[in-house]
């Protein structure tokens, strides 16, 4: 077997690099992208194909699957829908994740009051930086994240 | 008529790599000349272009080819790898650039135009580019089913057996 190998006369294909594309497109490109990903990863966690959420969610399987195209412009209110639809949150506000870090540490973790300390977690949650633990005791208080 | 597949060397690999075809004798590959027919459009299908440009980027850099960021319709949807990115609405429709999605790490980016119909079957500019996937997309199903085209799956990339060549 032989491994097809890069064009010997590069000159010849575009540099995508080279052409800047606005980067408000990039961005909105790039979040689009990332919602349409993980939809697509919690159907699959939930073992559901594109036509039941599309059922579940009055549409057509053309349409969700332009939904799910990475090009999307989400609203808030197509965001709801899927969300209720699938039962599951698709994306979290900061507050979201301040109430769940809490709950999920002290059933999992210790810790030394002491120390700044920076912990990784798994799923949705996103990396938090613990900066306050004075005060802490099991989960009767908030505790503060960045 | 033979056709090579090669790598998209300015599209160096991160998560998918990219690949074109180029048809002996023509002066370019597919990708090179659909770039350089869009450069040449008018200021709406130009800034379309830009943002598949963009597309294309971020598919390579950051999110891969899966499967949910590229279209089908009627044509292509019982086909196993051919498939298209739709982008923009330039009057009518927006450009369309066909590719075989090999894997979520093995793109071949193709050719392809602006929409003018609703119907593929009925676009002057699209339907040569649709036909000449489609056409690849047989040759690949059945090199790949017949062990002709791999993928190497440590380096993530198509490997061929020497004596395969693709005669359109």
């Amino acid at each position: 077997m032989t491994k097809y190998v890069a064009n010997s006369s590069p000159e010849e294909m575009p540099d995508l690099s080279a052409n800047p594309v606005d980067r408000e497109e990039i961005i909105f490109m790039d979040k689009s992208m990332g919602i349409a990903h993980h939809i697509y990863e919690l159907m699959k966690d939930l073992g559901l194909k594109q036509k039941d959420l599309a059922e579940r969610m009055g549409k057509s399987e053309a349409e969700l699957s332009k939904w799910l195209n990475g090009r999307h412009n989400f609203t808030i209110r197509s965001l709801a829908k899927l969300e209720a639809a699938l039962g599951l949150a698709v994306i979290e506000t900061p507050k979201d994740a301040f109430y769940h870090v809490p709950v999920t540490l002290c059933k999992t973790m210790e810790f030394d009051p002491k120390e700044e300390t920076e912990y990784e977690f798994s799923g949705r949650v996103q990396p938090a930086k613990v900066i306050e633990m004075a005060g802490y005791q099991g989960c009767e208080r908030q505790t503060a994240f960045l | 008529m033979v056709a090579e597949i090669i790598e998209i060397s300015t599209l160096a690999y991160n998560k998918t790599r990219f690949y074109t075809i180029k048809v002996e004798g023509r002066r370019s590959s597919e990708f090179s000349d659909f770039n350089h027919r869009m450069q040449m459009q008018q200021e709406t299908v130009k800034a379309d272009w830009k943002s598949l440009q963009g597309f294309l980027r971020l598919i390579k850099e950051k999110h891969g080819a899966q499967s949910t960021y590229f279209d089908n319709d009627r044509s292509t949807e019982k086909l196993p790898y051919c498939c298209f990115i739709e982008m923009g609405k330039s009057d009518p429709h927006g450009i369309r650039i066909y590719c075989l999605r090999i894997s979520d790490t093995i793109l071949l980016v193709l050719n392809g135009d602006q929409r003018t119909e609703l119907h593929i079957e009925d676009c002057p500019n699209c339907y040569t580019h649709f036909e000449f996937a489609k056409k690849l997309d047989g040759i690949f199903d059945q090199a790949i089913r017949e062990g002709k085209i791999r993928i190497d799956v440590e380096t993530k990339t198509l490997i061929k057996r020497e004596d395969f060549q693709i005669l359109l």
